[in-house]
C-alpha cells in the first residue's frame, strides 16, 4: 500500500501526469514545426497567418519526410510518397527567400502558386520569372488568397509603382470554397484561437492513433476523405472530394465581377492583371479514368475566361494533354497523394502561360484588353 | 464539455478544483458549485442553463411549500405543480418525438379517433404548429441530461412531501446539488438524501481523503471508456453501417461488441462521476455492480443502472402498487416507461417492454429457473441481455429483427474489418465484466505498482484523447 505521503499513491502521481502533460504540450510548440507536421502548408494552416503571409516571418521549413496532404487527409499510410521540402518565409511570411528587392511583379493564389513541396526553382512564380525575366514576389496562401486590401498594402510595402499582378484561381474556388473575399479582421481574431488549438502533442497523437485506425487493423473512419481511383496504368491515385463536385454558375459571376473591380483599382495603381486558371488534379485526370464522373469545371473556367475583361492563361487543356503524354510513360503532372502539382505540371502551366500568353502580351505593353490564344483558337 | 475532452481534463476540472478548495465557507462552497456546474452545463447550449434554473427554481419553491404548509391540499399542491412542470418540460424537449413519429408513420390514428377528414387535418395543423414552434425554440434539439436533472428535482419534491428528507432552505445548496457537474449529464441519478449529509459538511471535508479514491474511480472510468468502449464502438459502428452485408459471425460480434460497450461506457462514465465528486467531498452512490454477473432478471436489475432502477422502483413500481397487487401490470408499466425514459423511440419502448416480459416470466417460472446450475442460468442471462441490447441499439424494428435472424439462423456474410481487434477487445472486457471485483469493491488505497499501471494508463487515454475524435458518452442522449 501507498503510504498517505507516498509520491506514487494515486492523489499525488495521476494529476501530476496530467501537469507533465500539459508542460509537454507547451514545450513541443516551441521545437521545430517539421516534428510535428507532415509539412509547412499544415503548420501554416494550423497555426493561421503571421504577419502579412501565411507563415511566421522569417521561418524556414525544412522537412525530408513531407508527404502529400491527401495521404494525411485520409490517413492512408500506404499512399504515402516522401519527398523533401524547404519553404523560407521571409519578413512577411510569404514563401520568399528575401522580403526586399526590386519587383516588378506579384504572384496571387492558392498553395499552387507557393509550390507545396517544389524546391524554390521550380515554383510556378520561379518558372514564370525564368521564362518571363520578371522578378515576381511570391504572395500566395495555401487554401486562400490574400484580399484585394491586403494586395493594395503590399504593394505600397513593396514600392512598387508599376508592374504586372499574376492572379492564380484554381476552378476549386469556381465549387464551394470562396476565399478571396474573406474580412482580414476576423481572421485576426481566429488567430487567437488556432494558435491555443495548434498543438504538436496532438499532431503526434494523432499519428499514433492513425496507425492504428489504418484501414486494416481497425477501420479508418478518415478513408472518405480523399475518392481513391485508378489510372489506366494500374496507379492509384487520391483525390481531393471537393473537386469531384461541379462548379457554381453564382461563383463564375462572382469571380468575373470580383476580377473587374480589381483589374480597375490595379489599373489606376499602373499594374496590368493577368489571371491564370488553374485546374484541379481531377479535372485534368478524370478524362483518363473509366467510369470517373465528369465535372463542369472546364466548363466553367471557359465561361469565367470568356466573361473577364483581362488577360487570361487557362492552363486546363495544356495540362489534360501533357498529363495523358505523360502517363504514357508512367508519369504524373500531380503527386499521387497530394492535391498539387508536382514540378512537371508546375512546368508544363509555366510554358503554357509563357507560349500561349505572355508571348502575345509582351507584344502590347500597356494594360491591353487581350484575350488568350486558346479562347481566339475556341472563337 | 465531456469528461474526455482537454478543455475538461487541462482547464475546466483545476479551474473548479482548486477555487473550491480554496473557499473556506460552506456557502461560498455551494455557489461555487452552482456556477461550475452551470458553467459546465453551458458548454452544450447555454440557453438550456435557463430550463434547468427554472426547474431548480421551481422544485426548491416546493420544497419551501413542504416546510410552510401542513395541511394536505397545499402540500399536495406542493407535489403536483412542481412535478407537472418537471414532466411537461421534459415531454416537451424529449417525447414529442414519438408523437410526430406516430403521426408521420400512418393515419391509423386519426381514423382510430374516428374523425373526419377536416378535424382530422385542423388537429395535425395545431400539432405541427406546435412542433414547429418547437423547432423555432431550440433548433430541435435535446437539453442534454434533461432526464437526468428531472429526476433529481423529482425525487427531491416526492421525498420531501413524504418527509424522507427534509426540504433545504439553501438555495445554494439545493441548486449545487442539482448542477452537481459530475453527474448533472448522464447521472448517477443522485437522491438528495444520498448527498444531504456530505453537503452539509462540504466545509470540513477532507480534501486529501477523496482526491486518492477520487483520482482512482476517475482514471479506472477514463480507461473504461477511452480505451475500451470507445475502441469497440469505433469498429462495430462502421460494421453496423453496413448491416445488411453481415454474417452470423458479424452479427454476433457486433452484438457482442455493443452489450461490452454500453456497459463500458456507461460504467466508465459514472466511475468517473464517482471519482469527480469525491474529488469535491461528495460521495456518490453505486451505479453498476456487475450486473453481467447476475443469474436472474430481477438482480440484472438491480446490478445495471441502479440509480434509475432503485428510481423507478421506489416512485413509480411502489406507488402503483408493487408486489402488493397487480405485480405483473406494475412490472410491465415500470418497465416500458423504464424504456421510454432513455428516449423517444419504439425500439427503447420495445426494449422495456421485453425486460418488463424477462421479469414476469421469471416471477411465474422462478422454481424452475432457480434449479438451473449457476452456470448456465449466468450463461442464459447474459444471453437475453444481449438480446436486449440489439432491441436497444437497432436503428428500427426491421433492423432489431433483421439483426437477431442473422444471429440464430447461419448467414453467410462480411466480416467487417477490425475483427481480431474486436475479439481482443471482447475478450479482454469479458474477462472484466464478468469475471473481475467491480470498482467499488476493489480498494482504492493503491499500491505503488497499482498507482503507476493506471498513470500507464491515464498516459494511452491522453494519447486517445489528444489524437482521436471526441467520442461522446452513450446516455448523454437519454
Amino acid at each position: 500500500m501507498a503510504t498517505r505521503n507516498s509520491i506514487l499513491r494515486c492523489g499525488y502521481l495521476l494529476p501530476r501526469v496530467l501537469l507533465l502533460w500539459a508542460l509537454l504540450d507547451v514545450m513541443l510548440r516551441f521545437a521545430p514545426a517539421q516534428w510535428s507536421t507532415f509539412r509547412a502548408s499544415e503548420y501554416a494552416m494550423v497555426t493561421g497567418p503571421h504577419d502579412m503571409g501565411p507563415y511566421r516571418t522569417n521561418f524556414t521549413y525544412q522537412n525530408p519526410h513531407a508527404y502529400g496532404d491527401l495521404a494525411s487527409l485520409s490517413n492512408c499510410i500506404d499512399c504515402r510518397r516522401y519527398r523533401p521540402m524547404i519553404i523560407h518565409a521571409d519578413g512577411r511570411g510569404f514563401a520568399n527567400t528575401q522580403s526586399s528587392g526590386s519587383y516588378n511583379a506579384i504572384l496571387v493564389g492558392d498553395s499552387f502558386g507557393i509550390g507545396a513541396e517544389q524546391p524554390s526553382d521550380a515554383t510556378l512564380g520561379s518558372q514564370i520569372s525564368q521564362r518571363t525575366g520578371l522578378s515576381i514576389y511570391n504572395a500566395c496562401w495555401p487554401g486562400r488568397t490574400i484580399t484585394r486590401e491586403q494586395l493594395m498594402e503590399l504593394i505600397d510595402q513593396l514600392g512598387m509603382t508599376g508592374g504586372t499582378v499574376f492572379y492564380e484561381l484554381m476552378d476549386r474556388s469556381l465549387g464551394s470554397v470562396l476565399s478571396s473575399e474573406e474580412d482580414p479582421a476576423p481572421m485576426r481574431i481566429n488567430q487567437w484561437s488556432k494558435n491555443a488549438e495548434y498543438s504538436p502533442l496532438a499532431n503526434l497523437s494523432r499519428q499514433i492513433v492513425g496507425r492504428l485506425h489504418n484501414g486494416q487493423l481497425m477501420p479508418n473512419p478518415d478513408l472518405a476523405n480523399a475518392a481513391r481511383k485508378t489510372l489506366p496504368d494500374g496507379q492509384t491515385i487520391l483525390f481531393f472530394n471537393e473537386d469531384l463536385q461541379n462548379a457554381t454558375p453564382r461563383k463564375t459571376a462572382f469571380f468575373a465581377k470580383y476580377f473587374r473591380v480589381l483589374n480597375k483599382e490595379l489599373h489606376q495603381r499602373g499594374f496590368r492583371l493577368i489571371v491564370i486558371l488553374v485546374p484541379s488534379k481531377y479535372t485534368v485526370y478524370q478524362p483518363l479514368i473509366k467510369d470517373a464522373r465528369g465535372t463542369n469545371k472546364s466548363k466553367a473556367m471557359r465561361e469565367l475566361e470568356n466573361q473577364l475583361d483581362v488577360p487570361v492563361a487557362n492552363t486546363t487543356t495544356a495540362l489534360q494533354q501533357a498529363a495523358a503524354e505523360a502517363l504514357k510513360h508512367g508519369e504524373l503532372l500531380y503527386w499521387p497523394d497530394d492535391t498539387h502539382w508536382n514540378a512537371e505540371g508546375v512546368r508544363v502551366a509555366a510554358a503554357q502561360i509563357q507560349s500561349e500568353y505572355l508571348a502575345d502580351f509582351s507584344q502590347r505593353p500597356g494594360i491591353a484588353k487581350v484575350k488568350s490564344v486558346s479562347q481566339k483558337r475556341v472563337r | 464539455m465531456l469528461f474526455n475532452s482537454r478543455v475538461f481534463l487541462f482547464a475546466f476540472l483545476p479551474v473548479a478544483y482548486f477555487v473550491f478548495w480554496k473557499l473556506s465557507s460552506k456557502q461560498l462552497r455551494y455557489m461555487w458549485l452552482t456556477i461550475a456546474g452551470y458553467v459546465f452545463y453551458s458548454f452544450w447550449n447555454y440557453k438550456f442553463c435557463a430550463i434547468m434554473a427554472f426547474s431548480t427554481l421551481v422544485s426548491y419553491t416546493a420544497g419551501i411549500g413542504f416546510l410552510h404548509f401542513q395541511d394536505s391540499l397545499h402540500r399536495k399542491l406542493c407535489l403536483i405543480v412542481p412535478i407537472v412542470v418537471d414532466l411537461s418540460l421534459l415531454s416537451f424537449f424529449k417525447y414529442l418525438g414519438i408523437w410526430n413519429f406516430a403521426f408521420s408513420s400512418g393515419e391509423w390514428l386519426t381514423s382510430l379517433w374516428g374523425m373526419d377528414a377536416a378535424s382530422s387535418l385542423l388537429w395535425k395543423f395545431h400539432f405541427h404548429s406546435f412542433l414547429w414552434s418547437r423547432t423555432l425554440l431550440e433548433g430541435a434539439l435535446l437539453p442534454v441530461g434533461i432526464s437526468f436533472y428531472t429526476f433529481h428535482t423529482i425525487s427531491y419534491i416526492v421525498d420531501s412531501y413524504r418527509g424522507t428528507i427534509k426540504p433545504t432552505k439553501n438555495i445554494f445548496e439545493f441548486a449545487g446539488y442539482v448542477a452537481l457537474f459530475p453527474q448533472l449529464i448522464a447521472g448517477p441519478i443522485v437522491r438528495f438524501r444520498q448527498v444531504e449529509d456530505d453537503l452539509e459538511h462540504l466545509d470540513t471535508a477532507d480534501r486529501r481523503s477523496g482526491l486518492d479514491i477520487g483520482w482512482s474511480y476517475l482514471v479506472i472510468g477514463l480507461i473504461k471508456k477511452v480505451l475500451i468502449a470507445d475502441t469497440i464502438a469505433a469498429i462495430i459502428n462502421p460494421g453496423l453501417g453496413s448491416f445488411s452485408t453481415l454474417g452470423t459471425a458479424g452479427a454476433w460480434l457486433c452484438a457482442l461488441g455493443y452489450t461490452y460497450q454500453i456497459y463500458f461506457d456507461f460504467s466508465g462514465y459514472s466511475d468517473m462521476a464517482v471519482g469527480l465528486a469525491h474529488m469535491f467531498g461528495i460521495r456518490l452512490p453505486q451505479n453498476f455492480n456487475s450486473p453481467y454477473k447476475a443469474l436472474i432478471p430481477l438482480i440484472f436489475w438491480r446490478r445495471w443502472h441502479i440509480s434509475l432502477s432503485t428510481c423507478l422502483r421506489d416512485y413509480l413500481y411502489i406507488p402503483l402498487g408493487g408486489n402488493r397487487s397487480g405485480v405483473y401490470r406494475n412490472l410491465l408499466i415500470t418497465m416500458l416507461l423504464g424504456g421510454l425514459w432513455h428516449g423517444a423511440n419504439w425500439t427503447f419502448l420495445v426494449w422495456g417492454g421485453y425486460h418488463g416480459g424477462l421479469l414476469i416470466l421469471y416471477k411465474s417460472f422462478h422454481e424452475q429457473w432457480d434449479a438451473l446450475p449457476t452456470i448456465l442460468r449466468r450463461g442464459a442471462m447474459f444471453l437475453l441481455s444481449i438480446i436486449g441490447w440489439v432491441i436497444f441499439r437497432a436503428e428500427s424494428f426491421a433492423m432489431a429483427t433483421q439483426w437477431l435472424r442473422k444471429m440464430f439462423y447461419p448467414t453467410s456474410g462480411y466480416m467487417f474489418t477490425g475483427a481480431v481487434v474486436l475479439l481482443a477487445c471482447v475478450a479482454v472486457a469479458a474477462a472484466i465484466a464478468h469475471a473481475a471485483p467491480n470498482t467499488f469493491e476493489i480498494s482504492h488505497q493503491r499500491s505503488p505498482r497499482a498507482a503507476c499501471a493506471l498513470a500507464a494508463g491515464l498516459v494511452c487515454c491522453l494519447i486517445m484523447i489528444t489524437g482521436g475524435q471526441r467520442s461522446p458518452f452513450l446516455y448523454f442522449q437519454f
